[in-house]
């Protein structure tokens, strides 16, 4: 594909709040105790183990891209594949990404529910969500991109906060360290992918960025601000909740905020929750906005259909998926499948992408990039 | 695009949304009756007499506190019937305070402190208390010198927990010890006096039950062993032994009695043997001199030294008393198998196995006292 006009792109170094902006979301109010039940008081070494896999799976995705010009992952997979076969590994990936955008929804609606209001109805709030949602995608990438760097700036202070536990913390809860088995550490790595998902939309953005050797750098120095900040909430929550209780504590991070008072605010954890809009609101943009890319380039129709449709599946869905349970088995379908897409796929792809790039270069779409010589 | 069809897009969007904002039910503040304080006290049958207490928003009101109680089999079930009896919604986010009686604590009160965490509008700072005597007779008694009973709860407290006089027993606190397979919870009790409200003494929690109550000097010992413990004031009676005291009270031959105030200490508790487990406490305490009964020569260095190890003396007396007291009664609110699950690997320490190994512990106190300061005179 041809480079985007030079209006469409934006500065490398937004890549880092893309994918920041896009890791973090509905995983991080509670992933804590999904993560203690495999892994009891070694579940930080998971989260750690998690950041480093997430870091080796973006080192192969950005090495896979730098393989090619400007493409993104959908014409790859159809010069790797051949037409059919990569229109329906492309459909699967689409399906991928607005399931992950329908997942945000749901989870972030049921979050609503149980702390705000419990009669608000899931229609009228995915709704809500999805009108300001197709505002954003309809603008394009580069109004994305800009609103995950406003949604950071806005909501980090919010990970100073589990400050206000520091009278509550008990040192001994972290030890004997490395007192599980290993297999149980890397379990419980493994449902961490659920939270630390959301990379691998630097497969679809790639085109549209300017500096592109600096794509690397970016995404990793993304990654690690989440690895850290994950880091810092599980620690926390070892030290302040006793395992048993944090295994009945559904989201760990906000119930770690209703210990925070202030004179002018009783309740601070209710601030929190609505804030939490912020912080979801370009995941739903970026899988959406990249998923109706999907569906353009499968179907050729037009972008508006793509997002119409899009949205009422979500809508639709929404109303089937309304108790906890239900939300809890999808959640945990979906943890296995993005473990598999979002860690493994970059990795499973690269010798493939290295063997079709290293034989006679195909001059239809894709161009090859020079071989060697790139700084990353 | 054209900037018509945008004006269209962003008036729709916008439009969308004050309309579905008013699919949630408003509260107005003159409607709700926010609840400050609960008990609970026992009845025969498996039922609980609750009691709220309310702030009063109406202005025109002349008694500032409303009182309800009523019966029911739960929590929420006898808040529903309070509901029935108030002209305002009863909400509990202004919670601050939960009183259970001693005779519901002492069967069990895990479910009635578990629907206050169960509920997304109730902070996890909410005090948990036990009353002596009934909880209706606390929060329901007109007191002519407090306004509010359930905020002079809170307050009271909060001043106490902040000035370490007893123990934090917050509803994060109660769940944490009572979820942590070596610590159970210790609560404050309340009593009133006619027409004042004491916090007086700590009730042991065996599990989710109460067992007995020791007085409240000695949260400052309890508090001590815990190691979140900053800074504090205690009484303490100290051997005369060797120390030229220069005129002796009389009948007061032996001790004199002194106050010191901790300005920082630190406890290490270290398990050194493992079957029975056998715990080393080395307590490093920092102190001023407040008060003492007889009059000791504190120019000179070597009465200083002396007093220094009287005091630790009867500090590690203190301890090594109450340590008596909680192993006799098979309660560990120090969390002392906090400590062992730390320092074993793979202990699997469960509330069971702690039970049956406690009783056995043995421990070894050693505190070291450094009077940093006399006051402003020596």
């Amino acid at each position: 594909m041809n480079q985007p006009r030079p209006q469409w792109m934006f500065s490398s170094f937004l890549v880092f709040f893309v994918v920041h902006t896009i890791q973090v979301g509905v995983g991080l109010p509670g992933f804590q105790r999904y993560v203690y039940e495999p892994a009891g008081n070694d579940a930080w070494i998971s989260v750690i183990l998690a950041g480093i896999s997430s870091h080796i799976s973006a080192f192969f995705m950005v090495k896979i891209l730098q393989r090619y010009h400007s493409c993104d992952l959908y014409e790859i997979h159809e010069h790797l594949f051949g037409k059919w076969l990569g229109k329906a590994a492309n459909a699967l990936y689409t399906a991928y990404l607005a399931m992950a955008c329908f997942i945000i929804v749901i989870n972030y609606i049921d979050i609503i529910q149980t702390w705000l209001f419990p009669t608000f109805t899931s229609t009228s709030l995915s709704l809500i969500l999805l009108a300001v949602a197709v505002y954003g995608v309809l603008g394009g990438i580069r109004v994305i991109a800009g609103f995950g760097f406003i949604s950071i700036v806005l909501t980090a202070w919010m990970a100073l906060l589990v400050y206000f536990a520091k009278p509550y913390i008990q040192w001994d809860q972290l030890f004997p360290i490395m007192d599980h088995k290993l297999t149980d550490i890397l379990e419980g790595a493994r449902v961490m992918s659920y939270t630390l998902a959301g990379f691998e939309i630097v497969f679809f953005i790639y085109p549209y960025v300017k500096e592109k050797e600096k794509t690397m750098r970016y995404t990793h120095l993304g990654l690690l601000a989440t690895t850290l900040i994950s880091l810092e909430l599980m620690v926390v929550a070892l030290l302040y909740f006793e395992g048993e209780q944090l295994m009945k504590t559904a989201w760990a991070t906000f119930t770690m905020y209703k210990i925070i008072q202030f004179p002018f605010l009783e309740r601070f954890e209710f601030l929190a929750v609505s804030l939490w809009m912020l912080i979801i609101m370009p995941n739903i943009l970026l899988y959406m906005w990249a998923s109706i890319r999907g569906f353009r380039r499968l179907t050729g129709r037009s972008q508006r259909m793509g997002i119409i449709l899009v949205c009422i599946l979500i809508l639709g869905l929404s109303n089937v998926f309304t108790t906890r349970m239900r939300i809890d088995q999808l959640d945990s379908v979906f943890n296995q499948i993005t473990f598999f897409i979002a860690f493994l796929y970059p990795i499973l792809l690269y010798p493939l992408v290295l063997f079709k790039t290293r034989t006679k270069p195909d001059q239809s779409a894709t161009v090859p990039a020079a071989q060697g010589g790139e700084a990353d | 695009m054209t900037s018509r069809s945008r004006l269209f897009r962003l008036t729709a969007v916008f439009l969308t949304i004050p309309l579905l904002c008013a699919c949630v039910r408003g509260v107005p503040i003159e409607k709700m009756g926010l609840i400050v304080a609960v008990g609970y006290d026992y009845l025969p049958n498996h039922k609980i007499m609750g009691t709220t207490t309310l702030y009063q928003i109406d202005p025109n009101a002349k008694e500032k506190v409303t009182v309800l109680s009523n019966t029911a089999y739960t929590s929420k079930g006898s808040r529903n019937k309070m509901n029935q009896e108030s002209s305002v919604t009863l909400v509990s986010g202004q919670l601050r305070v939960a009183l259970y009686d001693e005779k519901l604590a002492r069967q069990g009160i895990l479910n009635l402190v578990d629907t206050l965490a169960r509920d997304k509008d109730i902070g996890s700072g909410v005090y948990i208390n036990i009353a002596k005597g009934r909880a209706l007779g606390i929060l329901s008694h007109r007191y002519p010198e407090i306004g509010n009973i359930g905020t002079f709860l809170y307050n009271q407290n909060e001043q106490n927990i902040t000035g370490e006089q007893i123990i934090s027993s917050t509803l994060h606190d109660f769940l944490h010890d009572y979820y942590a397979p070596g610590q159970d919870p210790a609560v404050p009790c309340v009593t009133r006096v006619d027409n004042e409200v004491h916090l007086d003494e700590i009730a042991l929690f065996q599990g989710d039950r109460m067992v007995t109550k020791i007085p409240s000097r000695s949260s400052f010992f309890l508090k001590l062993l815990r190691g979140r413990f900053h800074a504090g004031m205690i009484e303490l009676a100290v051997d005369l032994d060797g120390l030229e005291a220069q005129q002796k009270r009389k009948g007061e031959s032996k001790h004199t009695h002194s106050v010191i105030d901790n300005i920082s200490s630190k406890t290490k508790i270290r398990l050194k043997g493992q079957n029975p487990p056998r715990f080393h406490i080395q307590v490093d305490m920092y102190a001023r001199l407040q008060e003492i009964t007889s009059e000791i020569e504190l120019s000179k260095p070597e009465q200083v030294k002396k007093l220094e190890v009287q005091l630790a003396k009867s500090i590690t007396n203190e301890i090594e008393n109450l340590i008596r007291t909680i192993q006799k009664y098979n309660v560990d609110p120090a969390g002392f198998g906090q400590k062992y699950k730390a320092s074993v690997r793979g202990s699997n320490l469960t509330k069971d196995k702690w039970r049956k190994m406690f009783p056995k512990a043995q421990f070894q106190t050693d505190v070291k006292l450094t009077l940093v300061r006399t006051g402003v005179t020596d």
